[in-house]
């Protein structure tokens, strides 16, 4: 039988249509001001604060060529590829590990469910992290910034949900043809939880490319392995409104510079996202379906 | 499947391998050697845009090369300064060796008690013992000035500071009008009688004929800015401006910069009676009052923008650049970057090619008065202590470099990076001159110096060299003859480091142009003597700071909110300005007056 659209169901599509479009308009339109900032003439931006559809005045690459002339820029996107691929394998890793070990009835499953538990309600704050941090000599090295964000309690519990929701008869099945833990581990649950895989692994790639307060807290003192948002966070700081201006022969281009850099440390996300999108496409929070 | 996973686990292994080797390498450091320090400072615009790595300035290298020392430096995120201190700080074991005290709120001594700092008091007045700082105290014993802003009340040192020769540092800032509109709105009606001659502004031509009624060549008096904006308001009504001029957002500035033309600051100041300093409190005077009166005169006139409260995210010298920056204000508070025809310039056609905005003087009510307080770099400027961690290195090596740098050839040394054809200009104008500070030194300090007639003079290595290790001529190479880029380099250099600053001939040499010469003298003409700087308040006890720093917030967030009433007529000077006077007495104002004193009476008791 074919369904007709009842015009109640059309109204509906229409104006659903009509708030999802402005609801993407509506997030569009901020990052399109911020590109179009960027490739404004600087004196126009200086001079015309409003939103910006089309570039102020004329169109100028100068903030890009500035931007992409700094090493630092280069440096923090290097780091922070580093970052986010070594944060990214840890985190998909003890993840992983965490979750199909807390997902097994085992003497310890409980006590360590519960310690895991724990530290998603309770955190010391931020100078007795610190403290510990510092204690383990990681500050000022890479590690302060790829273990401590790796992963957290949350992923480790959805992970553990995951696993549980692969049918035991599948297990018993790869035990009587003679599979051991780790075969069982690697081939059977592990393949059949990606979808939990891909959820950790955005969740940390995403987190780790905007990440710019743990690295200013525990990088502070070694700029040579700052991420590219710590760089951009002090570069905005530098080219701010009043250091421009404070200069007795004003480089008006350096104006476009802030937005300059929000493009660039977003962008290299954006790209990648639709790359990924078929990983999402089947994906449910167990990773499985009977 | 099988082997897409194989595949993928053992390209994940081979990046993680890379991964973790670099990471490895990257965290291991090298071993300290006790020549090598460390110093801490917040990042500057002026000098992290020439050298990201401080080590790389010319200036660090010629001291690492003179002393055989090493710096490394440490520069936390811009923002981040004060976390960063604070975290620093209480790593104990890897402190660094010098660290900038600008972010740190508290009281010195604290630091010192904590075992953080150390107290340099028996290093530069030993008494008996060696005095590791010859230069600096002949410095601060020359000025008793800059001793009592740098020393505790109970005389002790526990920081060195930047000190700044005010002539050598020219405002950066100041009132700017639009002379072009004045010629052209200015007509007969303006005349004024100056020394028994009539002055008729439609006689001007070019401007450079150009004089106010109180005789100056640039607003002076008040009076002048009202015969002024009466011209620019005729600008204004024919569609020229958008308005003659505006106030910051509050409607003063707590500098005191216009209000101070009344005789008073609107927070505490100080002013010198009978030999004493006495500290006193504005903000319910008389005068703040009669400032008040005077700004809702021109508020009522139509010469104030009506719209300055809503400024709220503008900084004071760029109030509303939408509006100035393409000509649409007679009259602001803007920066040396944008005298003449030089935003007109770089607006590529936005602004009016006729736009000419000149220096104007701040403000007083009569030539016998002169602005006492308004926003200018203070001759002390950032401070610095010495670690504990230094102690357990070769500290008399550090000593050396940072005593040095108050010497008459070090001061200068801060201003390197000039090339040879600058550094020639440099003698020939006469920077010699400055060696004249030694004739203050009496001769037992003059022998503790070691000066004399030749060995005051400063020698080419000083200012440039050849150093083999880096083999290259390290000042001059690569620096441009731009005046701009060579104010960049002084300023860069200067705000590296610490020491007496005595720039005033070497910066004068840069600002070569007509308008900059007129603009300096005209915004450094008055000193800003009234205004209490932060190492005074930097001498209350942690009792009395925190009290005073409760107060005066209150009192700033109190005067910004009622005060644009009183400007915009919301309120009546008349009727509301005793409750207003009270309710500052309430937030603490006397308090905050009290403790300054007390510390002005020890300084002066000691």
């Amino acid at each position: 039988m074919v369904e007709r659209n009842s015009p109640s169901r059309i109204i509906f599509m229409i104006i659903t249509s009509i708030l999802l479009t402005g609801v993407a308009f509506l997030c569009v339109i901020p990052m399109w001001h911020v590109i179009m900032s960027s490739v404004s003439d600087g004196y126009s931006l200086f001079t015309d604060r409003g939103l910006h559809l089309i570039p102020a005045g004329k169109v100028s690459f100068e903030g890009y060529k500035l931007v992409f002339g700094m090493k630092e820029v280069w440096i923090g996107y290097l780091w922070t590829i580093i970052y986010v691929v070594s944060s990214t394998a840890c985190g998909l890793l003890l993840t992983l590990f965490g979750g199909y070990y807390l997902s097994k009835k085992t003497l310890w499953q409980k006590p360590v469910s519960i310690f895991v538990l724990m530290t998603m309600m309770f955190s010391g704050g931020l100078v007795p992290t610190y403290m510990v941090i510092h204690s383990l000599g990681l500050v000022n090295t890479p590690f302060a910034v790829i273990i401590p964000g790796c992963t957290n309690a949350i992923f480790i519990m959805m992970a553990t949900t995951a696993f549980r929701q692969i049918p035991a008869s599948i297990e018993e099945a790869a035990k009587i043809d003679g599979a051991g833990h780790w075969k069982i581990m690697f081939q059977i649950s592990f393949p059949m939880a990606k979808g939990i895989m891909m959820v950790v692994a955005m969740n940390c790639v995403v987190f780790q490319w905007n990440n710019w307060f743990n690295p200013s807290i525990y990088l502070a003192n070694n700029r040579a392995i700052w991420p590219l948002q710590l760089v951009i966070k002090d570069l905005m700081t530098v080219y701010s409104e009043g250091n421009i201006l404070a200069s007795s022969n004003i480089n008006f281009d350096l104006f476009t510079i802030t937005s300059v850099l929000s493009v660039i440390s977003s962008v290299p996300i954006l790209v990648a996202c639709p790359f990924f999108q078929k990983y999402f496409g089947n994906m449910t929070l167990g990773g499985v379906k009977e | 499947m099988k082997h897409s996973i194989k595949k993928l686990v053992a390209r994940l292994t081979i990046a993680c391998t890379v991964i973790l080797t670099v990471l490895v390498s990257s965290g291991c450091g090298s071993s300290k050697d006790s020549d090598v320090f460390t110093i801490w400072m917040g990042s500057n615009a002026g000098v992290m845009e020439n050298y990201k790595d401080l080590a790389e300035n010319p200036v660090v290298k010629y001291l690492e090369y003179k002393f055989d020392i090493q710096f490394e430096f440490i520069t936390p995120p811009s923002g981040s300064e004060t976390d960063n201190f604070t975290t620093t700080t209480i790593s104990g074991d890897k402190l660094p060796d010098v660290m900038e005290l600008s972010y740190y709120s508290g009281a010195t001594v604290d630091l010192v008690t904590d075992g953080i700092a150390v107290d340099l008091t028996d290093y530069i007045y030993p008494g008996e013992g060696e005095c590791f700082f010859p230069y600096t105290k002949a410095f601060l014993d020359v000025n008793p000035d800059v001793r009592d802003d740098v020393r505790t009340l109970d005389n002790h040192y526990y920081a060195l500071y930047t000190v700044t020769d005010p002539e050598g540092n020219p405002p950066w800032g100041g009132y700017l009008y639009r002379r072009d509109l004045l010629l052209k709105y200015a007509g007969e009606e303006d005349s004024f009688t100056l020394d028994g001659k009539t002055v008729n502004p439609a006689t001007w031509s070019d401007g450079s004929d150009v004089v106010f009624p109180s005789g100056a060549n640039a607003p002076d008096l008040i009076s002048d800015y009202d015969w002024l904006f009466q011209i620019l308001k005729r600008a204004k009504d024919a569609g020229e401006l958008n308005y003659v001029t505006t106030l910051y957002y509050p409607g003063y500035l707590e500098t005191g910069d216009l209000v101070s033309a009344f005789g008073t600051v609107p927070t505490c100041y100080k002013v010198v009676e009978n030999g004493k300093t006495v500290v006193k409190y504005g903000g319910d005077s008389d005068e703040f009052k009669a400032y008040i009166a005077k700004m809702k005169e021109w508020y009522d006139a139509g010469y104030i923008d009506t719209n300055f409260t809503t400024h709220t995210n503008d900084m004071f010298f760029s109030i509303d650049s939408e509006s100035y920056a393409v000509g649409k204000v007679g009259c602001f508070y803007g920066m040396t970057g944008f005298l003449g025809d030089a935003l007109s310039a770089a607006s590529g056609g936005i602004a009016p090619a006729t736009m000419d905005l000149r220096a104007a003087y701040m403000p007083r009510l009569s030539k016998d008065m002169e602005p006492m307080g308004f926003y200018k770099d203070t001759k002390i400027s950032r401070s610095w202590m010495v670690t504990t961690s230094a102690m357990k290195k070769n500290y008399e090596k550090l000593f050396a470099v940072l005593d040095y740098l108050y010497s008459p050839e070090g001061s200068l040394l801060v201003n390197a990076g000039l090339n040879r054809e600058q550094y020639a200009e440099m003698i020939s104008a006469g920077v010699t001159g400055f060696w004249d500070t030694t004739v203050a030194l009496n001769e037992e300090e003059q022998a503790i110096l070691g000066i004399s007639e030749t060995s005051a003079k400063l020698s080419e290595v000083g200012v440039y060299y050849y150093n083999e290790r880096v083999g290259a001529n390290l000042f001059w190479q690569d620096i441009e003859t731009n005046p701009s880029h060579g104010n960049t380099i002084v300023s860069a250099s200067a705000q590296i480091f610490w020491g007496n600053n005595g720039t005033s001939k070497i910066k004068r040499i840069y600002d070569s142009e007509a308008i900059h010469e007129a603009q300096y003298e005209i915004w450094s003409k008055y000193e800003p003597a009234a205004n209490i700087s932060t190492s005074i308040t930097a001498k209350l006890s942690t009792e009395q700071n925190a009290d005073y720093v409760i107060n005066y917030k209150a009192l700033s967030n109190f005067l910004a909110t009622e005060v644009p009433k009183f400007i915009t007529g919301a309120k009546s000077l008349d009727e509301d300005w005793k409750s207003f006077c009270n309710n500052q007495t309430l937030k603490g104002s006397a308090k905050n007056v009290s403790y300054l004193q007390e510390v002005y009476n020890a300084l002066e008791s000691n």
